[in-house]
């Protein structure tokens, strides 16, 4: 290992840290749902429900926490990630377009219209 | 290029292949396509260091376009293509000056694989959000970075001429 070793390690990490002090440990309140970069709809974690979004995926939301629990794409990789619950987590169905993202309402003006 | 050469690249492709069939059947799930250990990089760093940036690209990208017809589909081509192909070229920026070790030079080679991959994937979504995905990783990139450096370092000690 050489200095500059060090440097990029040091860098990258305290990035990452950060991120994860600042943006990732906050518990997230709501989940905004885009397809294809258009705003779907603004959902609340606090109430359990399940969203069908544009009836080719379907989001269950559970004790603050989203997963993906069906998906018509063909590689099904969106209905395998892991359930988010933090802040700026997000679920991706890339064949799809669909991005489900939870976020803390403090860091966002809470001026949309949340179901 | 000499037929000796030609071989060697032929089979650094076929190795390289090999590791992409191996990460395959590791089930491991990443939303972004392609966002994996990246085994196939240790191939590509043995050839950056033993014969330079020209023929570890050619390498990187016969091997993307074969291992995506054989794993995957022709999205992930796309992504694994800018993924590779970023990684390369910030690699070939800092290997030779000796200032960063093969492991250093590995790490930055993961992140900007990922960066690649994510920026694809934010001009495929139109959303600006999944560079937190990106963010998430970064750790995990400079721990497989830093493991594929050692293997490539192991496999360049050894010498077989
Ligand atoms: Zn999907």
């Amino acid at each position: 290992m050489k200095k500059n070793d060090i440097i990029l390690i040091g860098t990258i990490s305290i990035i990452a840290m950060i991120f994860y002090i600042f943006v990732f440990s906050k518990e997230a309140d709501i989940v905004k749902i885009s397809i294809d970069g258009i705003e779907y709809g603004t959902y609340s974690l606090d109430k359990d429900q399940i969203i069908n979004i544009n009836n080719s995926n379907t989001l269950q939301i559970i004790d603050n926490t989203a997963t993906m629990i069906e998906a018509d794409c063909p590689d099904q990789l969106c209905i395998h990630q892991a359930s988010i619950s933090k802040n700026r987590q997000n679920i991706i169905c890339l064949p799809n377009k669909v991005i489900a993202e939870v976020i803390s309402v403090d860091e966002t003006e809470f001026d949309v219209l949340v179901y | 290029m000499s037929t000796s050469k030609i071989t060697y690249l032929g089979v650094m492709v076929t190795i390289a292949l090999i590791f992409s069939y191996i990460e395959f059947l590791i089930p491991i799930k990443f939303p972004v396509p392609g966002i994996k250990l990246g085994l196939a990089n240790v191939v590509i760093l043995v050839i950056l260091y033993k014969m330079g940036w020209k023929a570890a690209f050619w390498v990187s990208t016969i091997r993307v376009v074969i291992s995506g017809f054989l794993f995957g589909n022709p999205m992930m081509i796309l992504f694994s293509l800018v993924g590779c192909t970023l990684s390369l070229f910030s690699m070939t920026l800092i290997y030779k000056k000796d200032s960063f070790s093969i492991m250093g030079v590995s790490m930055l080679g993961a992140v900007m694989h990922n960066l690649g991959q994510v920026l694809v994937a934010m001009i495929v979504m139109e959303s600006f959000s999944v560079i937190y995905y990106f963010i998430s990783l970064l750790i995990a990139a400079l721990f497989t970075g830093f493991v594929i450096g050692i293997i490539a370092q192991r496999l360049l000690a050894i010498n077989v001429n």
